[in-house]
This record gives C-alpha cells, sequence and structure tokens, in this order.
C-alpha cells in the first residue's frame, strides 16, 4: 500500500523532528557551543573528567532546560490529545479536569508558605492530581442517577473554578513586593530556572506516556460514544480512567517543572491530525514528537527573542490562537 | 436457540417498569423485526438485551448462557451491535472504523495487525463498498456509512447481529439495497434482529416478527400470523390494509401495508 509507505516516512521525518530540534537547540544561546563540545561535555560529565566553564553551563544549565522542555511540551501533547479522544471533542485541552488549576494552587501555595524549588513542585504535582481526583470523586455521586461523560466534564469546571478561586486568594493575601510576582512570573510559565535535578520527573513520565502508548488504539473505539465502544468489547470505564490518570500525571508534572503553559495541549494534536491523520495509532506518537519539538522551539526563542527571557504561556498564545484561526478557517466543514 | 428471553422486565427504575414481562426465543439463522410505536420501550428492550440495562427482572440467555456470564469483551465477541449511523468527532477512514470490530478477538494493549485490517477490507467488499476503504468516514453517503457499520459488526465474527434502525436515514433506493444485504446475510447464516419503523419491512426480509404495543399487547410469530390488519391497528394506532401484490417476473406473493385513511 503506497497509502502505508507515505505515513512511514512521515513518522520517520516526525522521528527526526526532535533530535534536530535539540541539536539547533542546544547549540545557539548566549555561549554559542558546538556539537563537538557537547560531546566531550557529556564525556566528561560521565567520566567525572574536569570540564571548563562553558561545558559546565552546558550540561548544568542548557542541557536539563532543553531535556525538561521536550519533557514538557510531550507531556502536554499527549493529555491533549487522548481527552480530545475520550471525550469526543477536538477543542478539549489538558486543564479540562481542572489539573492545571490544581497544580497552579499547589505551587502558589508553596510560593506563598516560603518553599524552595523542590516543594513548589511537589505541591504543583499534588495539586492538580487532588483536583482531578476531586473530579472523580464528584462525578461517582453525580452519576449515581444518570451516567454520562458530560457529568465528568461539568465537574472539572467546578473544580477548576474552585481551585482557580482559591489561588485568587492566594494572590490577594501574598505580600505585594516579594511573593505575588514570583507567584505571577510562575504563573506564567518558564524553564529558566529549572537544573539537572529536576530531570528526575523523567521517570513519571515514562510509565504514563508508555501506558498512553500502549492503549493509544483504544482511544479511537473510546471516541465512538461509551454504548458502542462497550458493544465493541471495550471496558470503557477501566480504560477511561486508566487515561484520565496518566494525563493527569503528565499535566501535573509538566505544571511543576514549567508552570502553567496554556495552547500547547490544544493546538499540538490539530498539527499532529493535519501530518498523520485522525487514528491514534499514529496521531499519538506524532503528537509526542512534535509536542516535544515545538515546547523546545518555543523555550528557545523565549531565551533568545530578548535580552529578558519571555514567559512560555505569552508565546504559545502568539503563536497558538493564530494557528487555531489557520486552522478553523481551513476546515473543510465546520469540526466541532 | 441463539437468543432467549424469559419473563424479562426492562426499566431505568425497579418501580417503574417500561416494557414486560416479555418471554421470547430467536433461532440460529432467523431474521427477527421487532415493531412497536413510538414510546412503548424498545429502545429500552434493546439495551436491556444488549447488557447496556441490566434486566429488572428475569433472564436473557445467548447460545444457552445466562448474558450475566459474559464479560464484555465475550458478549461482544458473540453479538454485533449495528448502531444508527451518526458522526465520529474525528475523520477516521473507512477501514480505521471497520478494524474496530476486531477488538473484542485482541488483547488489552494491543493495536490491529495485518490479518485484522484483511479481515476489514475482506468485510468492506461482502458489503460491496471495499473501494471505500481509505476514504474518511464523514464523506461517504449515509447509506455506505450504514453498510460500513455492518462490515464492521461482521469483522467481529459473530453469529448474531442486532441492527437498530438499518433503514433509518437512507433514501427508498438504499433503503431496498440495505432489506438486501440484510436477506442475504441471513441466506450466509447470521442470525439478525432488526428494530424497524416501517412494518413493510417484516414482510419483505423477516422470518419471524416480534410486536409490542401499548397495553401490554404482545405478539410473537411469523409475519402472516403476526401482521394482521387488527394487530397492526393495535401497535400503531391507525387503521392500515393488507394488499397482496403479485411481483412480475418472479410470480412470487408479497404483501405490503397500506393507510387506509388518511384525511
Amino acid at each position: 500500500m503506497t497509502q502505508d509507505k507515505k505515513g512511514r516516512w512521515k513518522m520517520l521525518f516526525l522521528l527526526a523532528l526532535p533530535f534536530l530540534v535539540f541539536l539547533f537547540s542546544i547549540s545557539v544561546g548566549r555561549y554559542p557551543v558546538s556539537i563537538d563540545s557537547l560531546a566531550g561535555a557529556l564525556r566528561a560529565q560521565i567520566s567525572g573528567g574536569e570540564m571548563d566553564t562553558a561545558q559546565l553551563a552546558l550540561i548544568r544549565v542548557r542541557l536539563p532546560r532543553t531535556l525538561l522542555a521536550m519533557i514538557v511540551g510531550a507531556s502536554l501533547s499527549l493529555s491533549g490529545v487522548v481527552y480530545q479522544g475520550i471525550f469526543k471533542n477536538p477543542v478539549v485541552s489538558p486543564d479540562l479536569l481542572g489539573a492545571s488549576n490544581g497544580a497552579s494552587f499547589g505551587a502558589a501555595l508553596a510560593i506563598l508558605l516560603g518553599s524552595a524549588s523542590g516543594r513548589i513542585q511537589m505541591f504543583a504535582f499534588f495539586g492538580g492530581v487532588t483536583a482531578v481526583a476531586f473530579v472523580a470523586l464528584m462525578n461517582r455521586v453525580v452519576s449515581r442517577r444518570s451516567r454520562s461523560v458530560v457529568n465528568l466534564v461539568l465537574c472539572g469546571m467546578l473544580v477548576s473554578s474552585l481551585f482557580n478561586a482559591f489561588l485568587s486568594f492566594i494572590k490577594f493575601v501574598a505580600d505585594t513586593e516579594t511573593k505575588l510576582p514570583s507567584i505571577t512570573f510562575w504563573l506564567m510559565g518558564s524553564l529558566s530556572s529549572v537544573t539537572l535535578k529536576d530531570l528526575q520527573v523523567f521517570w513519571l513520565f515514562l510509565p504514563a506516556a508508555l501506558l498512553l502508548l500502549l492503549v493509544r488504539w483504544k482511544v479511537n473505539i473510546l471516541s465512538m460514544g461509551d454504548e458502542e465502544a462497550r458493544m465493541l468489547g471495550v471496558n470503557v470505564k477501566g480504560y477511561r480512567w486508566l487515561i484520565i490518570a496518566c494525563a493527569t500525571a503528565l499535566t501535573s508534572l509538566s505544571v511543576s517543572i514549567s508552570g502553567n503553559i496554556g495552547w500547547v495541549g490544544l493546538v499540538v494534536p490539530h498539527l499532529a491530525r493535519m501530518f498523520v491523520g485522525s487514528n491514534y495509532n499514529r496521531l499519538l506518537p506524532a503528537s509526542l514528537l512534535i509536542g516535544s519539538a515545538f515546547m523546545l522551539l518555543v523555550d528557545t526563542a523565549a531565551r533568545m527573542l530578548m535580552t529578558v527571557e519571555i514567559p512560555l504561556s505569552i508565546l504559545t498564545a502568539v503563536i497558538g490562537a493564530p494557528f487555531f484561526f489557520l486552522l478553523l478557517v481551513r476546515t473543510k466543514k465546520g469540526f466541532l | 436457540m441463539i437468543l432467549e428471553l424469559h419473563d424479562l422486565v426492562c426499566g431505568y427504575r425497579p418501580k417503574k417498569p417500561v416494557i414486560g414481562p416479555l418471554s421470547f426465543a430467536v433461532s440460529e439463522g432467523e431474521v427477527v423485526c421487532l415493531l412497536g410505536p413510538n414510546g412503548i420501550g424498545k429502545t429500552t428492550l434493546f439495551k436491556t438485551v444488549l447488557g447496556l440495562l441490566a434486566p429488572l427482572s428475569g433472564s436473557i440467555s445467548i447460545c444457552g448462557q445466562s448474558s450475566r456470564d459474559f464479560s464484555v469483551r465475550e458478549f461482544a465477541r458473540a453479538v454485533a451491535y449495528v448502531p444508527q449511523s451518526h458522526i465520529p468527532p474525528f475523520p477516521y477512514t473507512v477501514r480505521d472504523i471497520v478494524v474496530m470490530g476486531r477488538n473484542p478477538n485482541m488483547t488489552e494493549f494491543s493495536s490491529p495487525q495485518k490479518a485484522d485490517f484483511d479481515k476489514a477490507d475482506e468485510m468492506l467488499a461482502l458489503m460491496g463498498i471495499g473501494e471505500l476503504a481509505d476514504r474518511e468516514y464523514t464523506e461517504i453517503s449515509g447509506g455506505e456509512q450504514q453498510l460500513a457499520l455492518i462490515a464492521r459488526a461482521l469483522a467481529q465474527e459473530t453469529r448474531l447481529l442486532v441492527m437498530d434502525e438499518p433503514t433509518s436515514h437512507l433514501d427508498y433506493g438504499n433503503e431496498m439495497r440495505m432489506l438486501a444485504q440484510i436477506t442475504r446475510l441471513s441466506r450466509l447464516g447470521y442470525t439478525i434482529i432488526i428494530i424497524t419503523h416501517t412494518p413493510g419491512h417484516a414482510f419483505l426480509c423477516a422470518d419471524r416478527v416480534v410486536a409490542v404495543g401499548r397495553g401490554g399487547f404482545f405478539a410473537c410469530g411469523s409475519p402472516d400470523e403476526v401482521m394482521t390488519e387488527d394487530n397492526l391497528k393495535n401497535i400503531y394506532g391507525v387503521e392500515i390494509q393488507l394488499a397482496e401484490v403479485v411481483l412480475k417476473g418472479s410470480g412470487r406473493r408479497v404483501k405490503t401495508c397500506v393507510p387506509a385513511a388518511i384525511s
């Protein structure tokens, strides 16, 4: 089949994309570095040899930042694309069930309490998980009478707005000289202060992403509706909660690393759909790859465009909103 | 008996049964039409038989085994459901839709393999729409979508097909083609249960008719037994006359329903 062959080439290209962007991103910046010197620095890091300042900066600052940008981009895109599938709606994004707002609240609370960065991340992560756990509990109560995925979405809206209110309250009481600016800056999203240690989140990212990859084909069936999926032999509830758990972990971990970054989880899945079509078998890996490359490019722009760092959510919105408009113009038949 | 209902009562709340008690059995290879007016609980009955709704009382058995003992996956290997065609949120290809029917025969974490795609293509060809495999499902006509959904049900490789108004969105030509396909599938050995709102379909393709009406009316039997003028009035509340037409060429006699008074 020729179509299959074309698809394979596309996948190969997408597979190469994050690597190319990685090589580009790692070599540009205030200290331009060549690929050779990266290899040298890596060798020194592994063998414990001597490193010069540029190499130290490369390993301790730029490398973790590049890798984390890719993890964050992949996480947000993966959660976005699976949420669009299981909620049968192409305009859903990862914050649907309140994970982002919960995580933002957690981080703001930790900043208010004067915590160090590790503690802030912890609070952010568990804030996101707690918000979605609340949604799950509320959904259980509501679903005694009627079983519908709309209930879940409505519970998500409730919890989201509740955590948003808590967040506003924290901002309201925070010290306007010290705490409030750092909360605000943190919420706008940035990777400027990540360290090598933060790469630990990879061990959370890996199992969640792998699980989603394993069940990706079933998302096709889940998007046909609950009853139809069940008649096709799919344990709808089981898969839905497994997917929500993975997506929540991914969203929370990305907010805990980089703050709240909008648009990526909404736009990247559509970009991926334009490349490889709607079938989740290809769409999910494509979203992962495009998402990681996209976020890395955005972060590279964030540190290169001006002398000060531009917050990431400003850039993603400036790129995302026009892209979405183009998508609306291009779509043949309304896509809602 | 491939399907047996025993004093089945269906509904959403125990104190408010919607339909039943009903008992009837479907034997292998039959085409059964389920007739009834709007709001009588056909859909509730359907959902109960499909295991989407727990019976309030009574039992359902499939191939001699209580349907309560089936897991979701086992059920999908015994019964295939053909829903009314609807637009999926994403433009999957027709082959992607049909290969979903292979799911009950796959493991939890797997994706379809070449054999599954081959089976999907085979069933598309069987339904006469093999050339649509790579088209987007959202772009083909309503009749073709319905055929694709039947192909998906066939890909499940069950002996029992349950169809929810398979002709509801079709023009007259496609409606007749659909009935011909149903007859053909029945000759291939499939057992088929159809909900329909057109009583005439029963004369055209059914071996047996199950009819429910208001006031606990229930009848089950061959089309000639059940589809009498009295029964039809009972079911639909309007005067209907039966006419017999001798087909040109074959000379076969076919009954048809004619509304007696539209005024």
